[in-house]
């Protein structure tokens, strides 16, 4: 079986193959939001979205090579047609060099805006750099049919036409005034760039006198480089012209002072050119969501609050949210996905099968998971025997945990709650009151808990398999839903199940269950190698992780079926920064989920919770989905995570554990794990 | 092995190397850290000649947990620099998180100010980026010094836990970026070390899907570091028969032999080469040495890329290998007579 190939072995495939192939397996569903037209329409767009939702993908619908790939293959352009008429430039901050721009003092005095100046001279030369690049492609044999399809005219005589105009311009004081063609054009920003790039890698002492007196300003070049192809008879007026900024939020790397505080300087240039609302030019920015936000407290420029009138934001995790009115879009595009990766591996597909479904079956509930993955004989063990359950009533409940292991277990913390205030007998016990139709809330809540119960008492793995968990666990995120198939795949080519040229249908819940296992693994050790701060943040997710699983397997009367996940209020987080970026860095990067949360106290004001992130439950062996209340934390607690995890340079700034006002409510669970004897 | 067409580059053990050196007098530029071995050569080198003008780079890590060991181990190494004529000017404080700017300040100085003509580089725990920029400096001013020597101290055990960690994006060290108009001639050459860091989610995001890869594999080694070896290639492809990669063997210390195998691989600067010094201490030198020699101003056909650790173990290394009553130190001739021998 070994030659047979796994279609999801390269997960990343969209952002490393030809034009021609990514179209074949982009999916369009991601465009049927019709928030992602912004990006193809007039305006400037900052597109967010977490690593694997998809962003890369998207922004590359705007080079022209992907449109030209459309335009000559035989797949449709994905979106209506008057999203298909633009031309682009694009900059990818990092591997542009932008980021040397941090490394090195410019002019004698050490200042951070005078760095941003030369930062924004760079940008625009760069920009343009790229986009004179486009235009002559278009040029080109090659661009001819993407420049008959867009209605410009890149005739050579226009061209040069258009360098002269260009090179009158003001915005560039003066700096192009030896222009008379396009070849000189392209020659004269190159060589600016290769003085850019000499200096940044230290071949030369300093910048030359030319350029330290024509430093442009964020975006004026390129907006004059759109008046001068209008004026030139290049570009239509129905063509926008589309700029892409990738990798935003690396440019926070630049702003960190020696007390760990931003001056967002460099990120406020890119919002400058965002803010020049004159029409002529679009931005796209790729952006990772704390960026937006991160180290912005008492920045003057109000460019960062624009929103709307300057730009919109198109976040890629909302839209695929499920919300009240609307069901997420993310299930129907996991069937295209694994409809066009199944048909690029050359198996035979039909674009009307659910494949999702069809592989990895529908739900298996939590009483099936039991009946499938515990032993007959053993599961009288799922109730405990400790004193507090009288011998007559755990009788009844052993009994019935052979047969119904999950209402058991249910009927075990039923007991527990109202064994105080109730006479409970055997009799009412058999009639599982629990069950009845007042509780099926509460039951509805503890199902996951007393499952995750149940396992662990039989000294079984929790399983997760069927379509509906292989969603769940990918928590709108593309990248962990290939991912998955990938280990699933290769758990099922290793069985003797696999044919060469059949698409499995239902593979077998024990396969997916080793497969979805192997995959929770690979992305718990991946945590490890993301870059900045990549360790700590896998200490930490380890800490709080093994904490929740400990503390809901001891949780026998089910009272907080809630607390895989934790609350912290907004003010907390306010008064400690630093807290609040680490978990923000632990949700950009994958190792937690947040959202918005709303206390039972008022007194507690806004809050926010966190919960591990979905992929990461089976490792960690606790439920995925987020019921019920969050444990209710206070920063004494976090710190106490924090110390255990060794993540020192934040914990040590926070208030000491045994201060009063760091406690968390006394009603809750305890989390002074950390005076047991530390096993590391 | 000597070639009719190279320079013999003489290379050894310290005694042997300065043997032959008639120069006396140093100026030596090294880095006062956590592990013993980073004041071997200033503890040692009275028996060979004497050293003149210092530099010593004292860098402080991310605070962490293990920031107070680290500080305090740092001051006893500081002690015995202090102990062999090394005074407080001498060293320079900087943080790892600095901008490169304010090392480049310091080495400028450094290099404007000093009298002797002959320099001593350490690089046993000198950071990559440093060690890389300062030996790019001397062959950007070929008429500085007549002797350049490096030399690299080997410890007595590293430590059996993680080594580093927290690394950070994987991007060019200063002043060693690809240039633009090699970008697309991917040819990766990998120093195998210890710790692949941040490589294998590289690997894992395709970023090495279309290049030509080849691993520098220290050779031989004991069992123990040959296992660690083929860790670190798995670990960077985890499905080793479904990529494409080359296994290059190759003595880890002799830095002349790694550098005539770069210069093949680039071909002496003509075609693009990325170099990524994750291995030992003299395959990253014969890497800075390579990529000193043929960066260009403008679009430069070597880049030196590499994923920084912002987390080193505070017992990284401890002891010093010996060779005899001496500490076992490594010792390579980049310049002689004023003549480059790389």
């Amino acid at each position: 079986m070994d030659n047979i190939k796994n279609p999801f072995n390269d997960v990343y495939m969209a952002e490393t193959i030809p034009a021609q192939e990514f179209v074949k397996i982009f999916s369009p569903e991601l465009i049927k939001e019709s928030a992602t037209h912004q990006l193809f329409q007039p305006g400037s767009v900052i597109l967010v979205g977490l690593q694997g939702t998809g962003k890369s993908a998207l922004l590359n619908l705007l080079k022209p090579e992907i449109l030209s790939a459309y335009l000559e293959g035989s797949e449709p352009w994905p979106l209506p047609k008057h999203c298909s008429k633009f031309i682009s430039a694009n900059i990818v901050l990092r591997s542009s060099g932008a980021l040397d721009f941090g490394q090195r003092k410019i002019e004698r005095e050490d200042d951070l805006n005078v760095t941003g100046l030369y930062f924004a001279d760079f940008l625009n030369y760069w920009i343009i750099d790229d986009l004179l690049a486009n235009l002559q492609s278009l040029s080109s044999p090659k661009g001819e049919k993407l420049s008959t399809h867009l209605g410009i005219d890149v005739a050579h005589a226009r061209l040069n036409e258009f360098s002269c105009l260009l090179a009158k311009d003001r915005s560039w004081f003066g700096a192009l005034k030896d222009v008379s063609n396009f070849a000189e054009l392209r020659e004269i920003i190159r060589n600016r760039l290769y003085t850019y790039e000499s200096f940044l890698n230290f071949n030369s002492d300093e910048l030359p006198e030319d350029i330290v007196r024509s430093k442009t300003k964020p975006g004026e070049p390129i907006g004059s480089a759109y008046d001068a192809l209008r004026a030139a008879g290049i570009l239509p007026p129905d063509v926008p012209l589309f700029v892409t900024i990738d990798q935003f939020e690396d440019l926070m790397d630049l702003e960190k002072d020696k007390n760990g505080g931003f001056q967002p300087v460099f990120r406020s240039i890119v919002m400058r050119m965002l803010g020049n609302r004159d029409g002529r030019v679009s931005y796209r920015v790729g952006a990772r969501p704390y960026s937006l936000t991160t180290g912005l407290q008492g920045f003057g420029n109000n460019a960062f609050t624009e929103e709307m009138r300057e730009y919109c934001v198109v976040d890629i995790g909302d839209l695929l949210t499920n919300r009240e009115a609307k069901r997420s879009h993310f299930p129907k595009l996991c069937d295209d996905v694994l409809y066009r990766r199944l048909r690029e591996a050359g198996l035979k597909v039909t674009p009307q099968t659910r494949y999702t479904k069809h592989i990895f079956g529908g739900r298996v509930s939590p009483e099936d998971k039991l009946h499938r993955f515990t032993k007959e004989g053993s599961r009288g063990k799922a109730i405990s025997d400790d004193p507090a359950i009288p011998d007559e009533l755990r009788a009844v409940l052993v009994e019935m945990a052979e047969e119904q292991p999950l209402s058991a277990k249910l009927g075990e913390a039923w007991v527990r709650q109202n064994l105080a205030d109730t006479d409970i007998n055997a009799e009412l016990l058999k009639s599982q009151p629990w069950n009845e139709k007042e509780k099926q809330w509460w039951k509805k809540e503890r199902k996951q808990l007393a499952m995750l119960q149940v396992f662990s008492a039989t000294r079984q793995r929790m399983v997760w398999c069927g379509a509906d968990d292989v969603i769940s666990l990918c928590a709108n995120n593309i990248l962990t839903f290939l991912s998955i198939c990938q280990f699933i795949w290769a758990e099922h080519l290793r069985s003797a199940d696999a044919k060469e040229t059949a698409i499995p249908k239902e593979i077998k819940p024990s396969i997916q269950a080793m497969g979805i296992m192997s995959a929770s693994e690979y992305w718990f050790r991946k945590v490890k190698a993301e870059p900045k701060g990549g360790d700590d943040r896998h200490r930490f997710v380890n800490v709080v992780g093994s904490y929740f699983r400990d503390k809901m397997r001891e949780d026998k009367r089910m009272s907080y079926p809630g607390a895989n996940g934790f609350s912290l209020s907004v003010d907390v987080l306010e008064e400690h920064p630093g807290v609040d970026e680490f978990l923000d860095s632990c949700v950009a990067f994958g190792v937690l989920e947040k959202a918005r949360h709303t206390a039972k106290s008022k007194s507690r004001g806004q809050s926010m919770k966190w919960y591990l992130s979905s992929i990461l439950t089976p490792y960690f062996q606790i439920p995925t989905a987020h019921t019920k209340e969050p444990f209710y934390a206070n920063i004494s607690d976090v710190k106490r995570w924090l110390e255990k995890a060794k993540v020192i340079g934040i914990a040590s700034g926070l208030p000491s554990a045994d201060k009063e006002v760091g406690r968390s409510s006394p009603k809750q669970i305890s989390l002074n794990f950390l005076d047991e004897p530390n096993n590391d | 092995m000597i070639r009719g067409d190279q320079p013999f580059r003489p290379w050894g053990r310290i005694d042997n190397v300065l043997s032959a050196t008639p120069a006396h007098d140093w100026a030596f530029i090294g880095c006062v850290s956590a592990e013993d071995r980073c004041s071997a050569v200033a503890a040692n080198f009275a028996q060979y000649g004497s050293i003149k003008e210092k530099l010593v780079f004292r860098i402080a890590d991310r605070p962490s947990a293990s920031t107070q060991v680290i500080e305090t181990k740092t001051d006893i190494a500081q002690g015995v620099f202090t102990a062999n004529g090394f005074q407080g000017e001498d060293f320079f404080s900087v943080a790892l998180s600095d901008p490169f700017g304010l090392y480049t300040n310091e080495l400028d100085e450094f290099f404007s100010n000093v009298q002797t003509d002959n320099l001593l580089i350490d690089i046993t725990t000198l950071p990559k980026r440093v060690y890389f920029h300062i030996i790019k400096k001397i062959y950007q001013n070929p008429d500085r010094f007549s002797d350049v020597l490096i030399t690299y101290s080997e410890p007595a055990q590293y430590c059996a836990e993680s080594l580093a960690a927290n690394p950070e994006p994987w991007d060019a060290l200063p002043g060693f970026r690809l240039g633009r108009g090699h970008s697309s001639e991917q040819r990766i050459l990998i120093g195998i070390g210890f710790e692949p860091l941040g490589l294998p989610s590289l690997s894992e995001a395709g970023e090495f899907n279309n290049s030509s890869i080849s691993f520098l594999f220290p050779f031989p080694a004991d069992q123990a570091a040959n296992s660690k070896n083929w860790r670190f290639i798995r670990q960077v492809f985890p499905n080793a028969g479904q990529s494409g990669f080359d296994v290059k063997r190759i003595d880890a210390k002799n830095v002349p032999e790694i550098f005539d195998l770069i210069c093949g691989e680039g071909d002496h600067g003509t075609n693009g080469i990325l170099l990524a010094p994750f291995g030992p201490k003299p395959m990253s030198l014969a890497m800075a040495l390579y990529a000193a020699k043929y960066s260009k101003p403008q679009n430069s056909p070597v880049g030196v890329y590499y994923t920084q650790p912002t987390y080193y173990h505070p017992d990284y290394s401890t002891g010093l290998k010996m060779a005899g009553a001496n500490p076992l130190i490594n010792c390579y001739v980049l310049k002689a007579a004023s003549n480059f021998l790389y």
